[in-house]
């Protein structure tokens, strides 16, 4: 049987007052998409929302207080564990008993062994420099003393909220100007030469629309000056022609954004930088919510030219109902200046739970509201057979969100092929085909030969990034 | 939008945009003109912005070759033993990814041995992952990570091809189509069973094979070399290939039985000779703990030199070639005699024994001269870890389970716990090898013990070795 975890370990573990503060606001059931625990509570694991995407996952040891957490905190403990300490002190019963699921068993396959972490406590407590004491009856008191409301002061905030706005909009106007100045100067000069002479001017236009208040088409741009060579040569024109196509649609659709039908507009603002935040979303009573059980199809990571790290989970819906959503984009960022970071999600496991999709003409990414454990294993759902139908999908999203960077097709009956040398191509029985990215010649060598399979892939209208497959001898999944 | 903007169209706006719009205006193509009238907006814009959005519906056409699915690809699957299965597949993935990366060739090699052995072909979507630590072992190759193997060079420019990779297993008829490091080790293990066989096998082909290959094929006839090879390496003293005569002369030289070897056999073992004095106790005590008699029946006196480097090469000449039956053979003493009179800073002998041991597959050998060294090493500060790893490396099976607790209980290995338990710094919590490398040579019965051994040390210390005894393990329940 475990150990009780008493009010004074935890406080006595609490790194300073402000953690057990945070801990005590993060206690409250809405925070938590799970709280679970072994069912002789000899450890306890949940995930915690925080402001991305994807919760933070902790686990906490009772016995000898070992702990983890994936947030990017560097308190030790974070207020996460804390709050999973507290809450099981005081409210044992809302963790529910069950199997630990495979990232808390890696963690205990991983972890520091209990003889180690006793006199590693008892170090910390004996240091040189005693810390000041952190108690929670004084996390409490100052939760309980909040301040009287000013409804003065409330007003006066959301009078300046509006002017900043406006301030905003009339700033990204002018960025714009600039972007369309810029493009016309790229035509006049000719696209075949972009490639070669862009780098600078894109750095100089990208730095002013980041002044302008528009990252996200400043990102767009700065992402073009890297994907031009990442495409065979004799597609950089297209490749150019197309990005720049997409940025003046941008332009346009922004400047008319009040006619725009809702979905867009919030898709055209979005996509110039303004922020959803996650409370937002979730609150909002139009947002398209699907509850359902999901695929952990990918996780990927990339490096963002604005040095933020762009991790990306791909949730494939296992049991769609008529018409609802296949595929779920939940997409986080993360200074890279914090260290290596990736999804908490591993590729392949399975959750259920709602997930909430930004308001958009071809909805994808979103946000997971709420999560209960999933079933171990679950079944990939039943595809459309050949890809004329997923490229079907993808021609009416590109109508619908005319900017679209990427979509998710998915599709059975489906054989991976070698085209050339280092580059595959998916096939179906049709003799349509798609080229995949060249950076999966490698890993999907192994699917050559294999059979039919059935394919989730990331789509850019030019090439094709496979995020899962169903095959033979079993899943296959970017990691 | 008020028509399509047709490919014609489509491709004379392209034209312009990619000259340069300042050296070839734009024609606004007749659809779009009406619908320019109206928009408050540079023009040029407008065009661009719906040719572009017209050229994103064009659906990509691939072209379908007939070789699509390439022969190696059908034979990557059709490989007959069964997957690993999924829980050692999983402990697999973590031991490759959390091994220390100067230990991780070495280790994952030893743990895919361990797979092999136990009946399983690695999943082929590892492979990608796995393949560049084992691809140069043929050990480690089976018909699915041949197959792999040559699914990948197919896309390497120049790259011949290699049809024995695509074999379900080596063997006297199809051996030469395959790979010269495959071809030199099956020729060795050949040569273990049937060394007149073997040297026929070579002969067959000797004279089709380029120089050097045959130089590298006819080094594999050092395993079981005796007379009867004599007339087949005298017939090569006019080989038109210089390494392959150089080869040739110096398997003459070590063929037993000739006036040379008699020779240089009875120079080297004038350097042994029965010695009476006492030993220390532990090591009489861990030698005999492994069936070892006394150590301290002989004495080895090495011919002096003057310097270090004309000593080493005076011990070259002197032992090259010979193994340490051989030695004791000529001596009259035992096999542990002549390994326990071996000083354990003595690294040329004991490499050379250890070289032979290797090419003869004599694993007992290799076991006592590995515990020789464990018995000393302590003294000498030296790591277990490249004594482990050696053995581990050339081990075809794990160790007994004698030996293996000889292993965990010799006076080296303890040190080096207790070393570990006390190390405050983060080199000296690093594994320099000696906790992966011992799971890797214990056999299965012992690895729970070693797991219990394990267990007051830090998770970071012993991660890769406790995955190492987790997969022996699982591998062995399922």
């Amino acid at each position: 049987m475990a150990e009780t975890l008493t009010k004074e370990k935890i406080e006595q573990l609490a790194p300073d007052q402000a953690s057990l503060g945070a801990a005590l606001k993060l206690m409250k059931p809405a925070s938590w998409l799970m709280l679970s625990r072994a069912t002789d509570a000899s450890l306890l694991w949940g995930e915690c929302q925080g402001s991305g995407a994807t919760p933070y996952r902790v686990v906490v040891s009772p016995d000898d207080l070992g702990y983890k957490c994936t947030c990017p905190s560097r308190k030790f403990p974070c207020k996460h564990v804390l709050a999973v300490m507290w809450m099981h002190s005081e409210r044992p019963e809302r963790f529910e008993p069950g199997a630990s699921p495979d990232w808390v068993r890696d963690w205990l396959c991983r972890r520091r062994p209990k003889a180690n972490t006793a006199p590693q406590t008892a170090g910390k407590a004996d240091s040189a420099t005693p810390k000041p004491a952190a108690t929670m009856a004084a996390a409490l008191h100052e939760a309980v003393a909040t301040k009287p409301i000013d409804p003065k002061a409330i007003a006066r905030a959301g009078a300046q909220r509006q002017r900043l706005k406006e301030e905003r909009e009339a700033t990204v106007l002018a960025g714009l100007d600039e972007l369309e100045r810029w493009i016309v100067d790229q035509l006049n000069l000719g696209l075949a030469g972009f490639a070669q002479r862009a780098a600078q001017s894109v750095k100089t236009l990208s730095t002013r629309l980041v002044d302008a208040k528009a990252p996200g088409l400043a990102n767009r741009l700065e992402m073009l000056s890297a994907d031009v060579f990442r495409v065979p040569e004799q597609m950089r024109g297209d490749l150019v022609f197309e990005r720049l196509a997409a940025l003046a649609l941008i332009s346009s659709a922004y400047r008319n954004r009040d006619r725009l039908p809702p979905a867009l507009r919030a898709d055209v603002r979005r996509t110039a930088g303004w922020a959803v935040k996650r409370e937002e979303l979730l609150a909002d009573g139009d947002a398209l919510r699907v509850s359902s059980d999901w695929i952990v199809a990918a996780t990927l990571s990339e490096v963002q030219p604005d040095k933020l790290r762009r991790i990306e989970t791909w949730l494939l819906n296992a049991a769609p109902a008529h018409g609802a959503s296949r595929v779920a984009l939940l997409i986080d960022f993360v200074p890279v200046s914090s260290g290596p970071a990736g999804s908490p999600f591993m590729a392949g496991e399975a959750l259920s739970g709602e997930v909430v999709f930004y308001p958009s003409a071809a909805p994808l990414r979103a946000q997971l509201a709420t999560r209960v454990a999933g079933s171990p294993t679950l079944a990939w759902p039943e595809l459309p057979d050949g890809l004329d139908a997923a490229l079907g999908e993808y021609e009416a999203a590109l109508a619908r969100q005319p900017w679209l960077e990427r979509w998710p097709l998915a599709a059975r009956g489906i054989t991976v092929e070698r085209i050339a040398p280092h580059q595959l191509a998916l096939a179906d029985h049709n003799g349509r085909a798609l080229p995949i990215d060249r950076s999966q010649s490698q890993d999907l060598r192994p699917l050559l030969g294999i059979g039919t399979i059935s394919a989730l892939i990331a789509w850019d209208g030019r090439f094709g990034m496979l995020l899962a497959a169903e095959t033979a001898i079993g899943r296959w999944h970017e990691r | 939008m008020n028509g399509d903007i047709s490919s014609h169209d489509l491709a004379r706006i392209k034209n312009s945009m990619f000259l340069g719009l300042a050296r070839q205006p734009l024609a606004v193509p007749g659809p779009l003109q009406a619908l320019l009238s109206v928009v408050p907006r540079e023009p040029t814009l407008t065009v661009l912005a719906l040719a572009g959005q017209r050229q994103r519906f064009q659906r990509p056409s691939v072209e379908h070759r007939s070789d699509g699915i390439p022969e190696a690809a059908r034979r990557l699957h059709e490989d007959p033993r069964p997957l690993i299965p999924v829980s050692a597949r999983r402990i697999l993935l973590r031991l490759a990814n959390g091994v220390d990366k100067t230990l991780a060739d070495a280790v994952i090699r030893a743990a895919v041995r361990r797979v092999m052995r136990a009946g399983f072909r690695l999943h082929p979507f590892d492979l990608p992952r796995l393949i560049a630590h084992i691809r140069e072992h043929a050990r480690c190759l089976g018909l699915a990570e041949r197959a792999y193997l040559a699914l990948a060079e197919a896309d390497v420019p120049g790259k011949a091809d290699t049809p024995g990779l695509l074999h379900v297993e080596i063997t006297t008829e199809n051996w030469t189509e395959f790979p010269k490091g495959h071809r030199v080790a099956f020729l060795r293990a050949e040569r273990r069973k049937d060394p007149a066989a073997a040297r026929a096998l070579l002969e067959a082909v000797f004279n089709s094979e380029p120089a050097a290959v045959r130089a590298d094929l006819l080094a594999a006839l050092d395993v079981g070399l005796g007379a009867d090879d004599l007339p087949f390496l005298e017939g090569l003293a006019a080989d038109r290939a210089e390494s392959v005569r150089g080869v040739a002369s110096r398997l003459t030289a070590s063929v037993p039985g000739t006036s040379a070897y008699a020779v240089r056999l009875a120079e080297a073992a004038r350097c042994f000779a029965r010695n009476d004095s006492s030993v220390s106790s532990s090591v009489s005590a861990l030698l005999k703990f492994v069936g070892l008699t006394n150590p301290a029946n002989a004495i080895f006196t090495p011919p002096k030199r003057a310097s270090q480097t004309e000593q080493r090469a005076a011990l070259v000449s002197l032992f090259e070639g010979f193994s340490v039956t051989e030695i004791a053979a000529a001596t009259s003493l035992a096999v542990s005699d002549v390994i326990g009179a071996l000083p354990v800073d003595e690294e040329t002998v004991l490499t050379i024994f250890s070289n032979r041991a290797i090419l003869d597959g004599d694993e007992e050998t290799m076991v006592l001269l590995v515990a020789h060294r464990l018995s000393h090493i302590e003294s000498l500060r030296f790591s277990v870890g490249p004594v482990l790893a050696w053995l581990g490396e050339n081990l075809t099976h794990p160790l007994s389970a004698e030996s293996g607790n000889a292993v965990l209980w010799s006076v080296a290995w303890q040190a080096t716990l207790q070393r570990f338990k006390g190390a405050t710094t983060p080199v000296a919590m690093k594994d320099d090898g000696t906790l992966v490398w011992t799971a890797a040579v214990l056999p299965a019965e012992l690895l729970p013990s070693f797991q219990e051994m394990l267990a007051p040390l830090l998770a970071t210390t012993t991660r890769s070795a406790r995955d190492f005894a987790e997969l022996v393990l699982t591998l062995e329940t399922t």
